[in-house]
């Protein structure tokens, strides 16, 4: 109990410095200038928060697509019709994780051209190793004991899912829920080389200039963006225990 | 109630059930028995098409499994399976429910059943209805899944060693609740077990397997006293008659006479009565109600009580 209030106070803490630093975005980066005894040599920027909400935009997107496509598809997978398929997938899915994210994102310009769609695309893929794996590790682990009672008592192949295979793998999949937002979360940064905005954006222009305010102006939204979610997420799977 | 004719069932190139043939009537409780790969849970799930026949027929309640829906079938039948497979996620409550719910029965009928089957258990709906199963010891789990087997009220119930995982305290009083139930709720019960004391002490009769074939069919009385062949003698190592006599109780037994300064004979059975013979050294035990010696209990053995035999 006392760690979990714990979680929401950190959760709340760092949830007011971020909306601190994406709309008092001068402040922050008074602070800054301060801290590091630098100026920035930019000038004249779009606003923090726009690319924040952009950044936030993708990473929503994206997750909810992986999600809904990714828990549908692990779920075939274990099932008798979608067996077959299973190693397929899984490579398949296991070699996507491998491939280099700026590439995959790269490689989505000549085919979708610049913009959001094709960063959505990217991360989807991305986001997809995790959720699938963890649906089909969640559905197997469920006890061939109860799936054998389920069956016994007279439960048909959908039923078994929808009261017993997916209730008893929620947490699993929740875990995998987690690594992929979080992964999104960072890699949707990457997005901003593709010209789909996002806190890619004043990110890759400091890296570009040397600019370290710049830098840190992308970076630790984002930081503070993924810590949020990691708590968020968790606690919802702790409601599964 | 259940009859099999010429059952067999393969797996490739192995017979798990070799041609069998067997008739369980209303009401009974048959216990098949054998050594594990005998093919007695074989024969259990292939009653509840838990895995399809491979050739021969099936009948259960008068129709041929084959003309029934899969689910319909299992759903008609209790099932007990020796790891329980209670669902972890769901309350002792909703676990009870499970086929009524499938059954859509209403709420407040099943509301009900599970108090009542709760009940019928020995655990207070109060105190276990909310609880969940892994806050549950293994007796307790145990009599929850028997009473999630019953709680739509079959007529039939397929239990496969469901007793195996209990500590053997607990396991005999649930042997001996459970033979209680069934007799007051007339439920046709299959049984497997391995377990020779669990056999003799709660079947009407017993069906011995192995190999895949039915070595003998009969009440515990004929199995143990004119066993077929040797495998079924040494099955019960010498020990048989011992069981019999505590499936029997003394109070049936005795030679009636009233000796008011003794104790009653409560629900003693004859094995502890013959135990109290042998470590007091007297020739007779003596009740308030009459007196026991040696005699009634031989005699006891040898009279055929069974009326499924016939």
């Amino acid at each position: 109990m006392i760690t979990r209030n714990k979680s929401s106070i950190v959760m709340l803490v760092i949830s007011i410095i971020l909306l601190y630093i994406v709309f008092y975005s001068e402040g922050f980066e008074e602070l800054l200038t301060l801290l590091l005894s630098r100026k920035t040599n930019t000038i004249s920027r779009t606003p923090l928060y726009i690319y924040f909400f952009q950044h936030l935009q993708m990473v929503i997107i994206s997750s909810f697509i992986a999600i809904i496509v990714g828990v549908s598809l692990g779920i075939f997978i274990t099932t008798e019709k979608g067996e077959e398929y299973k190693d397929i997938f899984l490579k398949l899915v296991n070699i996507g994780q491998a491939f280099p994210s700026p590439a995959l994102l790269a490689l989505m310009v000549p085919v979708l051209g610049y913009g959001l769609r094709g960063a959505l695309i990217a991360l989807v893929l991305y986001a997809f190793m995790p959720i699938i794996y963890n649906t089909v590790i969640g559905i197997e682990q469920v006890s061939v004991d109860v799936v054998e009672a389920a069956k016994g008592m007279g439960m048909n192949n959908y039923m078994i899912y929808k009261k017993i295979k997916i209730p008893l793998a929620t947490k699993v999949i929740l875990g995998g829920i987690r690594t992929a937002t979080i992964i999104n979360i960072s890699a949707a940064t990457l997005a901003a080389a593709v010209g789909a905005g996002g806190l890619g954006v004043p990110l890759v222009n400091g890296v570009r200039t040397f600019d370290m305010i710049l830098i840190l102006q992308g970076a630790i939204p984002v930081t503070l963006l993924a810590i949020i979610t990691e708590l968020a997420l968790k606690k919802l799977e702790l409601r599964f225990d | 109630m259940i009859s099999l004719k010429d059952v067999t069932k393969k797996y490739d190139d192995f017979t798990a059930v070799d041609s069998i043939s067997m008739n369980i009537k209303k009401g009974e409780l048959m216990v098949i028995l054998g050594p594990s790969g005998c093919g007695k849970s074989t024969t259990l799930r292939l009653i509840n098409k838990m895995v399809p026949l491979t050739k021969g027929t099936i009948k259960v309640r008068g129709r041929n499994i084959d003309d029934i829906d899969d689910v319909d079938l299992r759903k008609s039948i209790g099932y007990v399976i020796q790891s329980i497979g209670l669902f972890p996620h769901m309350s002792v409550a909703r676990n009870i429910g499970t086929v009524p719910n499938l059954l859509n029965w209403e709420k407040e009928i099943i509301e009900n059943k599970i108090d009542e089957m709760l009940r019928l258990v020995g655990l207070s709906p109060e105190k276990y209805k909310d609880k969940k199963p892994s806050q549950l010891s293994g007796g307790e789990a145990q009599r929850v899944g028997v009473a999630r087997a019953l709680a739509s009220d079959p007529d039939i119930v397929l239990m496969d060693e469901p007793f195996g995982a209990v500590d053997p305290i607990n396991r005999l009083r649930l042997q001996r609740e459970f033979r209680q139930i069934q007799k007051s709720l007339n439920k046709t019960v299959l049984f497997v077990t391995h377990d020779v004391d669990e056999a003799l002490l709660i079947a009407d009769r017993i069906c011995i397997m192995d190999h895949g074939k039915i070595i003998q069919i009969g009440s515990p009385e004929e199995i143990v006293l004119k066993p077929e062949n040797d495998f079924v003698r040494k099955f019960f190592k010498g020990e048989g008659v011992l069981n019999l006599l505590s499936r029997e109780k003394a109070i049936d037994y005795l030679v009636l006479e009233k000796n008011l300064e003794y104790e009653g004979v409560g629900d003693l059975n004859l094995r502890e009565a013959l135990s109290q013979l042998l470590s007091q050294g007297t020739e007779r035990l003596v009740f308030s109600e009459g007196f026991l010696t040696i005699n009634e209990i031989i005699i006891a053995l040898r009279s055929d009580k069974s009326d499924y035999t016939k």
